[in-house]
Parts: C-alpha cells; structure tokens; sequence
C-alpha cells in the first residue's frame, strides 16, 4: 500500500485532471507554481476551481525553461505583451505565483506587472516565522498555520511517547528528511506529526494540513479584484486553520492507542487494511 | 443417675459427640448458605457496579465522540462559510452583487463532501469504539475475575477463619457443659466422700457419710466407706473404753503407791522426828535431873536464908530470887515431865470439852484483844488421852495463834473426826511458819517471840506423841499458821 502511495506521489506532478493543464489548453491566465510540493498541487488546483467560480478565464501552469528566461524572461516577455493594453488603459489580466521560490523570482524581479503571490507560512502570536514575499502591484495570500494551535493539537494526543515533529517551518529552506524522521520514530515507537500531506500513508500517525485549497481561491479572489481594476492589497491576506489528519494504520504500526475523542477531532481518517478474519473490529 | 460410671461416661460422650456433629453440620451447610448467597449478592452488586460505571464511561465516551463529530463537522462548514472567498461568486451579468445560488450550490457541493468524509469518520470512530469498548469489556471482565478470584480467596478465608472461630467456641461449651456434668455427676460426689474420708481420718466418726448421688459405683464407694466408719467407730469405742479401764487401773495404783509412799514419808519422819524428840527428850532430862536437884539446893538456901533475915532490903531480894528459882523449877518440871512422864490413866475425853474449856480460860486475854474464835465442825469425837495434857496441847496452840495475830483478829478451831482419830485443828492469819524452820518447830526452846521459852511445842509434840497421836504444822488458807493435832479415838464409834 505504501509503495503505491509512494508510487502515486511520484506521478503526481504528471498528472493532467489534478494540477496540469490538459494539452493545447489556451489560457488567458498563467500561474507560477513551484515544483514537488503536494500543497502547492492543491493550491493550485484550488486556484483553478475559484477561477472556475468565478467565471473567470482558465488559468494555466507556467513553467519557464531556463533557455528563455526562466521567471525573468517569462516577466520581460508579458511585460511586452500587456504593454500596449497598458497605454491603451486596457484591462492587465493578473498572473500567479504559488511556492516561495516562484515567488521569490517575481519579488526579484521587481516587475510591476499585477500579480497574486501564494505562500504558506507558520506564525507565532500571529507574526510570520518567515518574511512573506512582496509585490510591487500585487497581492500576497498566504496559509496562517498557527503554532499555538499545533501545539494545542499536540497537547491532545494520548498520553505516552512524546511525538516526533517534523514541521517545515521555514519553506525557503530546505525540507526535513521524512525518511531519516520515520525511521527515528519507528525505532524510538513515537508518533510522527508532519505538516506535509504528501506524508500521510507513508507512515506519519499525524499529519497537519495547511488549506492550500483556499489559498488557491483565495488567490483567484484577490486576481478577480486585480482583473476588475481594484488596488492590490496593502496587508497580505491570510488563509487561517489546517486540518487534523490521522493515519490509524500508522498509529496501530507502533502500537499507539489514539483517544476517541481525538480521533472525533480529525477531519480525515485513514483506516487501517481490514484483517481477513475480521479480528481488527 | 442410677447408671454406672462407665455407662454414663460413654453416654454423656456420646451425646456430646452427636451434638456437636449435628451443630457443626448444621453450622457449616447454613453459614455456606448464607456466604454463597452474600457472595453472589456481592460479585453480583459489583459486577452491577462495574457495568454501569462502564455504561456511564462508554456513555460519556459517546456523548464527547458525538460532541466531537458534531463540532468537527460545524467547525469545518463554518470554516467553509467563513473562509470561502464569496467574491469568487458574483453574477456574471452584474458582477457587483452576489450569486446566492451559487454559494448555495457550493455550499450544498461542501455539505455532500463534507458528509461523505463524515460518514467515513463515522464508520471509523464507530469500528474503533467497537474495539474500544470490546477492550474495555475484556479488561473489565478479566479485572471482575480477578477481583472475583480475590474475593472468593478471601471469603474462603473468612469463612475458615470463623469456621475455626465458631468450632472453638463450640467446643468450648461443650467442654464447659461436659465439665458442668461431670461436676454434678462426679466431682462433688467424689468430693463430698473425700470430705467424709478426711473427718473420718481426723477422727470424726460421728458424722455418717452423706449421700454421694451420682453413679452407681459412686453410690456404692459410699455405702463402704459408711460401712468402714462403723467398724472404725466400733472398734474405737472399744479400744477407748480398755484405754479407760487401764488408765483408772493405773491412776488407782498410782494413787496407792503415792498414798503408801506419803506414809511411808510421813512414818519416816516421824520417826526421824521422834529419833530426834527422843535424844532431846533424854538429853534434857539429864539436864533437868540435874537442875532440879541444883534448884532444890537453892531453894533450901533461899528458905534458909529468908528464915535467917530480918532486913528488909535482903529479903525482898531473896524473894527475887525465890520467884525465879521456882520458875526454873516449872521449866525443870516440864522438860522432866517431858523426858520422863509418869503413869498416868487414860480415859475418854471428849475435845470439844477440851477445847471449851481452853477457850473458857482464854476468853478474859480474848475479850481484851477483840480476838474472835471461829469454831468449825459439828464433830464431837472423844479421844483416849489424859485431859490435863491434851489440854496442855490445845492451851498451848491456842495461846501460839493468840500471839500470832493482831488485836481484831480471828483465829480458827476445827474439830473433826479422821478416820480413828480425833482432829483439833488450829489456824490463824498471821505470819505463819516457814517451811524451813517447820521441822525445828517442835525442837526445845525454837522460838520466834522474844518472850518465849520454846517449851511449848516441844511439851505439846511429847504429850501427843505419847498419846499415839501426831501434830503438825502447815500453812493455814487464812495465810497464817495451822497445827493439826490428831490423838486415837476412844473407840471406833466416837
């Protein structure tokens, strides 16, 4: 089960109905996404039902190769485009930028051209641990995961071995190793609490999710203000809460009794595979 | 009661035997009854306990899991409310107001998805709260075994525990009613034989055994020792009555040979007494002899010198000396008189004659002094004795008790016949004589007055032993001195 979960992860990115554009889309707007993040995929995907809602134009994933560009030349080349709907007072449809690093390449780039920056980020006593990003003409959104309440999610886990954290507080760096942090947990029978989505089914008993779908709406809110003529946000606009994912087979792999209660508390279960004999009633 | 000891042992052992078998029985089938029924009432109320504790915890368990899906499932459609970019859903044709039918719609979209995931959860929480309460059920279970194992190891051992409690005390009462029976049956008979055992050892053969009661050998044991206190008693009074008969045997030679002893005593004084009045008697009879015809020399002078004289002066001396020549004539005479008595008849004569006409003489010397004469005795014995001596004797005697007592006083005469001989018995209150000096009394010129001559006793004891009589002397019971003199009766009617 695992290995096809794994399998699954790996092929996500390829995957057309979920975070790719089915081939020869036309696509009035472009997202910039950062690669090999699940939360970023449904972001993404989020960013494309709001638009959907909306009745707004498609939006489709932009990658730029290196040879033209990269992020820069993607920027010179719209900025070329909409110049003359510029002088013209026309309408300059918004692009996206999901993930740090995408967004990091716009801030970089210093454009001026309307855009959405999407990030997610980890507060303390509402203050990102990490800077957001800026835009010059542009809106920020980011997904307010709040460590008072990771704590107090932590706090309501059944007594016993202290949990193993494995918390990607700082997204512009480089991520954990999630195999060296379940083989520790495994070996020291702690529950491993991840804040990655990709993780749940391979092993974490815990998994808090950011609302990257929101974040992606959100987004395709803050770009349909920015197509309809309205200012950009001066205040980044955040996207509070996560959801409690909990992974039974993983639990019952260490030998972890979660409280009913806590498990009432989860919004997603993952059951364990079904005993032939029935005996795991 | 009429039944043998053995018999009535066995019997009593018996019954005890039975009945504590019966109580026993009887004890242990009702306090098994009475702690089975405690017992289940106890795993029953217990397990009752536990199963509502279990209840009330599984209900709360389900009213918090309930609580949780039900605001789980609130927090997440008002998360959905709150949180859902309603710009998104702007008509098309205005896009300045709000397309409430299509946030409906993507709120009815939320409720099914949400509801599927609900539904999911549901089964999942309702498979592990299966398991959990199966757990619960099994832990309960096997804790209920284990509290019930405990629990029945523990009456177990209550139960033996007062098991052996209770058959204590019972056989403690058994044994306190056995003892109580054999007290009745046994001992204090027993002990009612050994207290008439012990008075008949201690000489008590008076008091019969009482009835002893109890078993027949007891009875029986009795009768005998009834019968041995007879026989003892029989032969005790036989043996004290021989006892007597030799004792009053013995006493009566006893106070023979004393008699005869005392007699002999006495005659051995006597005749010591008379050895010694005899050689006196000689001695001073020569010594009067002698003086006699000396006085008779002196007298003749005094005559012839009273004849020669005319002065005056020389016959009043010579009438001096006539005076005391004849007196030393009459003590000459009475120590002659003594030695050598002449014939003289003897006739009867009655003593208290005597002795009336001692006192008559005496009565002006009585009547001067205020002494009182206490005659005793209603005796008239007469005596064979020369009455001229015996009245010398009893003159003499009385005339001792006169000097002897003071003015006022009394002296005592008794007269009384003793055997064959007549008593005349003196006694006054005065000094008395000691015992050492009552064998010289009757010794010549032994006397304790200073104008005695110590004549008197001796004339008296010659006469009296002349008569065949004796006298002697004592001490009186009015503490003075008493002189017993004893002459023959004339004969043996007076």
């Amino acid at each position: 089960m695992r290995r096809l979960v794994i399998l699954a992860l790996l092929l996500l990115p390829v995957l057309p109905a979920f975070a790719e554009d089915e081939p020869g889309t036309t696509c009035d707007l472009q997202a910039l996404l950062d690669r090999d993040d699940a939360g970023l995929l449904v972001a993404y995907d989020g960013l494309r039902k709001g638009l959907e809602i909306a009745r707004l134009p498609r939006v489709c994933r932009h990658d730029p190769a290196p040879e033209t560009g990269g992020i820069v030349g993607f920027l010179e080349r719209r900025a070329m485009t909409v110049a003359p709907l510029r002088e013209n007072g026309g309408r300059i449809d918004p692009f996206f930028a999901i993930g740090d690093a995408s967004c990091a390449a716009v801030q970089k780039a210093g454009t001026n051209l309307p855009c959405v920056l999407a990030v997610t980020r980890y507060t303390a006593k509402r203050e990102p641990l990490v800077p957001l990003p800026r835009a010059v003409n542009g809106t920020v959104v980011y997904t307010d995961v709040a460590l008072e309440q990771v704590d107090a999610v932590v706090a309501s886990m059944p007594a016993g071995p202290a949990p193993l954290m494995l918390l990607h507080r700082d997204p512009t760096g480089p991520a954990p190793s999630f195999e060296e942090a379940l083989k520790r947990a495994r070996k020291e029978k702690r529950p491993l609490v991840s804040d990655n989505r990709a993780h749940f089914g391979l092993g974490a008993v815990v998994v808090l999710v950011a609302r990257h779908d929101l974040l992606g709406k959100a987004a395709a809110d803050e770009g349909r203000r920015l197509r309809h003529g309205e200012q950009p946000r001066k205040e980044p606009r955040a996207v509070p809460g996560f959801e409690i994912w909990v992974d039974l087979a993983a639990a019952d792999a260490i030998g972890l009794e979660l409280s009913l209660s806590f498990l009432a508390r989860a919004d997603r279960l993952r059951r364990p595979k079904p005993s032939a004999s029935g005996a795991g009633r | 009661m009429t039944r043998s000891l053995v018999t009535l042992t066995l019997l009593l052992v018996l019954g005890v035997v039975v009945l504590l078998g019966v109580l026993v029985v009887t004890w242990i089938a009702a306090e098994d009854a009475r702690a089975s029924r405690a017992d289940a009432q106890t795993q029953q109320d217990e397990a009752e306990s536990q199963v509502r504790e279990l209840s009330q915890e599984l209900i709360a368990l389900s009213q918090e899991i309930a609580v949780g899906l039900s605001d789980g499932h609130t927090r997440r459609l008002r998360a959905w409310l709150e949180q859902e970019p309603l710009g998104l859903y702007r008509r098309a044709d205005d896009p300045e107001r709000i397309d409430v039918q299509a946030i409906m719609d993507a709120f009815v979209a939320e409720v099914r998805t949400r509801g599927r995931e609900e539904s999911e959860r549901i089964t999942v929480l309702r498979e592990r709260m299966e398991r959990h309460i199966q757990a619960r059920i099994d832990a309960a279970t096997a804790t209920r075994r284990a509290e019930a194992a405990a629990q029945a190891e523990q009456a177990a051992a209550d139960r033996a525990r007062a098991l052996t409690i209770r058959l204590g005390l019972l056989l403690l009462g058994m044994a306190v009613i056995l003892a109580a029976v054999l007290l009745v049956l046994v001992v204090r008979p027993v002990r009612r034989l050994r207290g008439a055992v012990n008075r008949i050892a201690e000489g008590d053969l008076a008091t019969p055994v009482p009835p002893a009661g109890g078993a027949e050998e007891l009875r029986a044991l009795t009768h005998d020792v009834e019968r041995m206190r007879d026989q003892i008693r029989g032969a005790t009074e036989g043996l004290e009555a021989e006892v007597a008969r030799k004792t009053a045997d013995l006493e009566s030679t006893l106070a023979e040979r004393t008699k005869a002893l005392e007699e002999l005593e006495a005659t051995k004084d006597r005749l010591v007494q008379a050895a010694k009045m005899a050689g006196l008697g000689t001695l001073a009879g020569g010594v009067a002899h002698e003086f006699n015809n000396l006085l008779g020399g002196i007298l003749g002078c005094i005559e012839g010198a009273r004849a020669d004289s005319s002065d005056s002066s020389v016959l009043e001396d010579l009438d001096v000396a006539h005076k005391t020549a004849k007196r030393a004539a009459v003590l000459v005479q009475a120590l002659l008189d003594v030695a050598r008595p002449g014939q003289r008849a003897l006739a009867p004569v009655a003593l208290t004659d005597v002795v009336e006409d001692v006192l008559r003489a005496a009565r002006p010397t009585l009547a001067q002094r205020g002494i009182e004469v206490v005659r005793e005795g209603d005796a008239a014995p007469v005596v064979l004795g020369d009455e001229g001596q015996i009245h010398q004797v009893v003159l003499n005697l009385v005339t001792n008790a006169m000097h002897a007592v003071d003015d006022g006083e009394a002296i005592v005469i008794a007269i009384r016949r003793d055997g064959a001989h007549g008593i005349v018995e003196v006694r006054d209150g005065g000094a008395g004589v000691a015992p050492q000096d009552r064998d010289r009394v009757f010794e010549p010129f032994f006397t304790g007055r200073e104008d005695g001559t110590g004549l008197g006793l001796f004339v008296s004891y010659g006469i009296v032993e002349r008569h065949g009589g004796s006298i002697r002397v004592g001490e009186a019971p009015e503490g003075g001195a008493r002189f017993t003199v004893a002459i023959p009766l004339a004969s043996a009617g007076d």
